[in-house]
């Protein structure tokens, strides 16, 4: 594919790029006469405000800053700028951004133009979106247009969301360490109950074993109890669980102002909770009854 | 503790004890007077049910009677609190029960020496009076021992030992015998008898009736009450 | 000491289960020491970070953080003037930061890009992305030379030398070397804004992240290349000494009103605020190992304690009071909870090695971070918390043991 066609293909599509700006909201003062089309009242930051310049403006701002399609905001690149007057033309919800997470960032949405203009950027962007005739070409025009084009990079999508999702990597892991960490402590916990339990009722079980019955039975007996012990006990946290997840998504809604779910409980989680808390259950009902089984029945009961 | 002008070491007046088992009423004591003087030996003997074990406690200060009163060398158990009943028992009773009730893990030594160490004796003294105690209930090869390593009786005889610790006048036996074999049986009651030979007031519960010949008297309790 | 001896004995009666419980509130106490490591970990690594290289205050355009946004400090040098004028700064030192392209390096694993505007063949250059950081050489906070001499001043954008960070230097550049900086841009003027700079120092970059290739040259030389004349990113600002950095800062924001000014104190809160997750988390996870510890201690010697409950009785008739029994049990688990001690906070720091490794890729957090920061008094409140946990467990079953009534559980006890 030639360059020329890539030139083409570019051109269709519209950017837009996010740029930090000061907007400014309307403020009891009368607004700045700039012209529309004309000069700056100062031309060292900006050379001309773009003609007609409208923006969208981000829910949670317009309600902070009490604006509304149709308010006249002030826009500029440098805080202490007087900026270009423009006309709130509506108001949008961006999508929940993990990424934006704790920071508090409000965004507006303007033209590319009008934006390269008002950022003394004209005829640049941070980056262009491709969408291919064929999908498949992906990986060798990734290649092909970073020849193309020295000085910038062609990821492919995947790639992008890769590299955009490294902190929720980090975090996932994190979290997989800090389970890893409670599922031993459960571990341990549930051998010490189990063998407590098992212990506390040595004398019956021995007797049991004197009247006939085999140490089999008594083990599968055993472990069924350690299985359902865990199993309820597996409920129990599971319920434990969303309840507490319920009250983090809340919690966490409210004061990052998003609609993300910070925590998920799904039936994979429920699966391998319950198998896990089954599991392990077993294993430690298994450790104290085989050592249960191995003692002398007569001597425990004549204890 | 001793007697003064004949009074007696232990007085039971009325003594009555009653409990609620599962929304029943339950009299295991009902009324009972008695009396020890110093030096007696009695066995308490009755059918299982009779209120042996639940008079023993009553005189021994262990259990409160729900009426009458508990005279342990004059002095009202009954109206104490039971932190003054605890250092009253600690000082004055000797406590044998059934079950040994030893502290596994310590040894026979270690065990003696519990209620002197309770009382605040010094470490030196309570090891010498613990070893002297050991011997004369004929246990001085075994006080490193620890309970799981010697059998019945001498396990008995350590909770002896354990009960003479603080030199009671007193001596309360809850069936001391009723996890031995006859032949260690008999040798608990010699040291009983060697013991109340030397002053000890002896009471013991029983059904073993070779232990309750050999104790000076002998008083039937029929459901909670002294059979004539 | 009868009591000492009878409680450790009685927990080596059972081996298997004192065993499994010193395990699982070891594990409890590891985590517990972990959670008050990240809990204040962020903030005194952060603070410790900041004011190592002296400065107190930071400047940065208004509404933003340093390094925060694109966003900058326009008309940089009268800015600077004003700030050195006041009485109670004694320097101030201006920051623009850009990433840039350098060309020469043979750096493993960068994509090489074929020169030539329109076709897809010609020289073949190798060209790596670095994060240039443009400064006064005599007064700049970010980097502490290893080797060689920091960049000169320069008037106007002629280059003065670049110094470089570890990254590039481990990748073989070298003091002598020479490096064709270039803004990225179109490649229609690909021959305008560069320059060639002389690597004059290798340093250490205080507030690069992993992996980071940082470099410095002259903020006037950096202006220069990137079209961005009298901007700034940030300005660092040395108080003289006995000036309060809080009641500085917000002075200077009165009269400021278009700048963003915080000291070392209000920017670790700001940072704290954005990584309250991991206190709230530290808080939680710490929480939850206390409930861990009380629980298994509570179960095991509940258990043990009605395995008992016959003696416990024996003991209490023959005078023992009900004072020792208690302080039996309470020296057992806390001899439960000393041993766990000793071994969970040995498995905290070991695990607080691994966790830190895997936030340690947080993309854009400087190297230098770290989330778990260990200090004695972290210890000791682990230990603590694990030794109370445990003792205050055991204290109701052995309370209730206490209270039994002694004739009643012998009756129930004996045959």
């Amino acid at each position: 594919m030639t360059a020329r066609v890539v030139r083409d293909g570019l051109s269709r599509f519209r950017w837009l790029t996010a740029v930090t700006l000061v907007v400014c909201a309307p403020s009891n003062a009368p607004a700045q006469q700039i012209p529309a089309g004309g000069e700056a009242d100062d031309p060292g930051t900006l050379a001309r405000c773009p003609d007609r310049l409208e923006l969208l403006v981000e829910k949670r701002l317009a309600e902070q800053q009490g604006i509304a399609p149709g308010s006249t905001v002030r826009v500029g690149a440098q805080p202490d700028a007087p900026g270009c007057a423009a006309r709130v033309s509506g108001v949008f919800e961006p999508e929940a951004d993990p990424s934006e997470i704790a920071r508090d960032r409000r965004r507006v949405i303007l033209h590319l133009p009008d934006l390269a203009v008002l950022a003394g950027r004209e005829d640049e962007v941070d980056r262009f979106t491709v969408r291919l005739a064929d999908p498949e070409d992906a990986e060798d025009l990734a290649v092909r247009f970073g020849a193309v084009m020295p000085g910038t990079r062609a990821l492919r999508a995947g790639e992008v969301a890769a590299r955009a999702s490294t902190t929720f990597e980090v975090v996932r892991r994190f979290h997989r360490a800090i389970g890893l960490i409670t599922i031993t402590a459960g571990g341990v916990f549930l051998a010490c109950i189990m063998t407590l339990k098992v212990q506390e009722r040595r004398s019956q079980v021995a007797a049991l074993r004197l009247v006939g019955i085999s140490s089999r039975t008594l083990l599968s007996w055993l472990m069924l109890e350690a299985a359902l012990v865990s199993a309820l006990g597996g409920v129990l946290g599971i319920a434990i669980g969303r309840a507490a997840s319920g009250v983090i998504n809340a919690y966490y809604q409210r004061v990052y102002a998003t609609t993300l779910e910070f925590s998920l409980v799904t039936g994979e989680t429920i699966a391998i909770g319950l198998a896990l808390a089954v599991v392990l259950g077993l294993v430690a009902g298994a450790v104290g009854s085989v050592r249960l089984l191995q003692v002398d029945a007569l001597e425990e009961v004549g204890r | 503790m001793s007697a003064e002008n004949g009074r007696a070491l232990v007085e039971a007046r009325d003594v009555r004890r009653e409990y609620r088992l599962k929304g029943d009423l339950i009299e295991a004591v009902r009324g009972i007077s008695l009396e020890v003087a110093p030096g007696d030996f009695l066995a308490i003997v009755g059918p299982s049910g009779s209120g042996k074990s639940t008079l023993l406690h009553l005189l021994g200060a262990v259990d409160s009677p729900t009426s009458g009163a508990v005279f342990l060398d004059g002095s009202d158990v009954t109206s104490m609190s039971d932190p003054e009943r605890a250092r009253f028992r600690l000082e004055h009773v000797g406590l044998v029960f059934q079950r040994f009730h030893l502290l596994p893990m310590l040894t026979a030594l270690e065990n003696v020496e519990l209620p002197m160490a309770e009382a605040g004796l010094a470490r030196r003294e309570r090891l010498a009076r613990a070893e002297a105690l050991l011997a004369r209930v004929g246990l001085a090869d075994r006080m490193r021992h620890r309970p799981g390593e010697i059998s019945g009786g001498p396990r008995q005889r350590v909770a002896v030992a354990r009960a003479l610790a603080n030199s009671p006048a007193l001596l309360l036996a809850d069936e001391p015998t009723g996890e031995l074999d006859r032949t260690t049986s008999a040798g608990m009651l010699e040291l009983f008898q060697s013991l109340n030979e030397e002053g000890t007031a002896i009471v013991v519960a029983t059904h073993d009736l070779q232990l309750a010949e050999g104790a000076g008297e002998q008083l039937t309790l029929v459901d909670g009450r002294i059979q004539a | 000491m009868l009591i000492f001896r009878y409680s450790a004995r009685e927990l080596l009666r059972h081996p298997a289960r004192s065993l499994l419980a010193v395990l699982g509130v070891a594990v409890a106490c590891a985590m517990l020491l972990d959670m008050l490591m990240l809990g204040g970990g962020l903030n005194a690594s952060f603070r410790s970070l900041l004011t190592s290289a002296g400065y107190e205050l930071r400047v940065s355009p208004a509404g933003t953080l340093p390094f925060d946004t694109g966003a900058t400090i326009s008309n940089a040098a009268e800015v600077r003037v004003s700030l050195e004028a006041d009485p109670a700064i004694a320097g101030v030192a201006p920051v623009l930061g850009s990433n840039l392209l350098a060309e020469g390096l043979q750096t493993p694993g960068e994509e090489s890009l074929e020169d030539g505007p329109q076709e897809a063949r010609g020289v073949t250059r190798d060209v790596a992305r670095l994060f240039v950081l443009g400064v006064d050489p005599e007064e700049q906070g970010l980097y502490r030379l290893t080797s060689g001499t920091g960049p000169a001043p320069g008037i106007g954008p002629a280059p003065g030398g670049v110094v470089i960070g570890q990254e590039l230097a481990e990748a073989g550049v070298e003091i002598g070397d020479t490096l064709t900086l270039r803004a990225p841009g179109s490649f229609a003027d690909a021959g305008r804004r560069s320059g060639r700079f002389a690597v004059v120092g290798i340093a250490e970059f205080l507030y690069s992240a992993a992996g980071e290739r940082s470099a410095a040259i002259s903020i006037s030389s950096l202006a220069g290349l990137t079209d961005q004349p009298d901007l700034a990113s940030l300005m660092m600002v040395r108080l003289v000494e006995g000036m309060d950095p809080d009641e500085v800062a917000d002075r200077l924001r009165a009269e400021h009103p278009g700048l963003e000014i915080a000291s070392i104190g209000q920017l670790v809160e700001t940072a704290a605020r954005r990584l309250s997750y991991f206190r709230q988390l530290a808080v939680i996870l710490g929480t939850v190992s206390l409930i861990v510890t009380t629980l298994l201690i509570g179960t095991i010697m509940a258990i043990s304690i009605n395995d008992r409950y016959g003696t416990i009785a024996a003991l209490r008739a023959i005078g023992i009071s009900r004072r020792s029994i208690v302080w039996a049990f309470l020296v057992e688990s806390l001899l439960l909870c000393v041993a766990a001690s000793v071994i969970g906070l040995g498995l905290g720091l070991l695990v607080a090695g691994q966790l830190e490794r895997i936030l340690s890729d947080f993309p854009g957090l400087p190297s230098a971070i770290r989330f778990f920061v260990f200090e004695p008094g972290r210890l000791a409140w682990a230990a603590a918390g694990v030794l109370l946990a445990g003792v205050g467990a055991a204290l109701v079953p052995a309370i209730r043991a206490m209270n039994a009534p002694i004739a009643a559980t012998l009756h129930r006890e004996e045959p």
